[in-house]
């Protein structure tokens, strides 16, 4: 069946079609929402909301792009919305508006729980997630989906509705920006 | 002599801090898929069955509005109770005067 039977068939409401696309691509939306959220718990909540979008909106989808793509841009939204939603009920006021996005404290005292790291990167990890959530939003959003799920430049490019020059530019300002902020953990935390 | 040491050190402090920053950067490469466990694949397994059922979901703005009549109806029952309260206290007030003033003219 080519995609585009697949898709006339969710957009008539087929649940057969509908379960099909949910055992294809659960696995990626789930791995997707945990590396950006790092909680188990978090990422299976995320990851519902997701589907259910997905089914909701399946009629507004053009077909302009792949619908995995379209599924990852779901993904990614949910995503962000719920770190959003996170932040701003941790924040409750004006103190962590006040920190900059290359501040030297990075925030680890957040709940770390991200099965697909092991033990032993544990401790980096968590000191590269805190550094990366200081990271602009779409650098942040680029650099974890080249990383983390492996796209490339054009297929973030295509998720981010940007150019692929823009995808490079974002790519390369948060690897300096990540340079930066690890490299002042470093100074007030090891010397 | 000890200004080529501490340049010395300060190469070897460098280094050890472009080792970390690349070791920490590089410990994203290990991050490895994880499965879906069954209680998630259970719940996205009922998404379309629980999609059928009509939920009608009161907006925000009407939940405020109910909340916002519901307060002022209180606020009213509680100025009309005291505002009974205190006429039934005067009341009694001037009965007492008027018992007494009788009482002290006998």
């Amino acid at each position: 069946m080519s995609e585009t039977e697949f898709i006339h068939l969710l957009k008539n409401r087929n649940e057969q079609a509908f379960q099909q696309l949910i055992v294809e691509q659960r696995g990626r939306v789930f791995n997707t929402c945990l590396n950006f959220l790092q909680s188990r718990e978090d990422a299976e909540d995320v990851c519902q909301d997701v589907f259910v979008e997905v089914l909701q909106s399946i009629s507004k989808f053009k077909g302009e792009s792949q619908l995995s793509t379209w599924i990852y841009r779901i993904t990614v939204t949910k995503s962000l919305e719920f770190l959003r939603k996170k932040s701003r009920k941790k924040r409750f006021g004006f103190l962590q508006s006040l920190t900059g996005e290359n501040d030297i404290e990075l925030n680890l005292q957040g709940n770390f729980d991200h099965p697909g790291i092991q033990l032993e990167n544990k401790e980096l990890s968590k000191i590269l997630f805190a550094a990366i959530e200081k990271l602009p939003e779409r650098q942040k959003v680029a650099f974890l989906l080249n990383k983390t799920e492996n796209l490339s430049y054009s297929e973030i490019a295509e998720v981010l509705e940007i150019s692929v020059s823009s995808v490079e530019s974002l790519l390369f300002r948060a690897k300096q920006g990540l340079q930066k902020i690890l490299g002042n953990y470093y100074e007030n935390n090891f010397k | 002599m000890s200004a080529s040491n501490s340049k010395e050190e300060h190469l070897m402090d460098m280094n050890k801090k472009e080792t970390w920053i690349n070791n920490t950067l590089y410990s994203i490469d290990m991050i490895e898929q994880v499965p879906v466990s069954d209680n998630l694949a259970f719940r996205l397994g009922h998404i379309y069955k629980s999609s059928q059922v009509v939920v009608y979901r009161i907006q925000p703005k009407v939940r405020w509005a109910i909340a916002a009549a519901l307060t002022t109806l209180f606020l009213i029952n509680v100025y009309t109770l005291s505002k009974t309260l205190k006429r039934e206290n005067s009341e009694k007030a001037v009965f007492a005067n008027e018992y007494f003033s009788y009482m002290n003219s006998i």
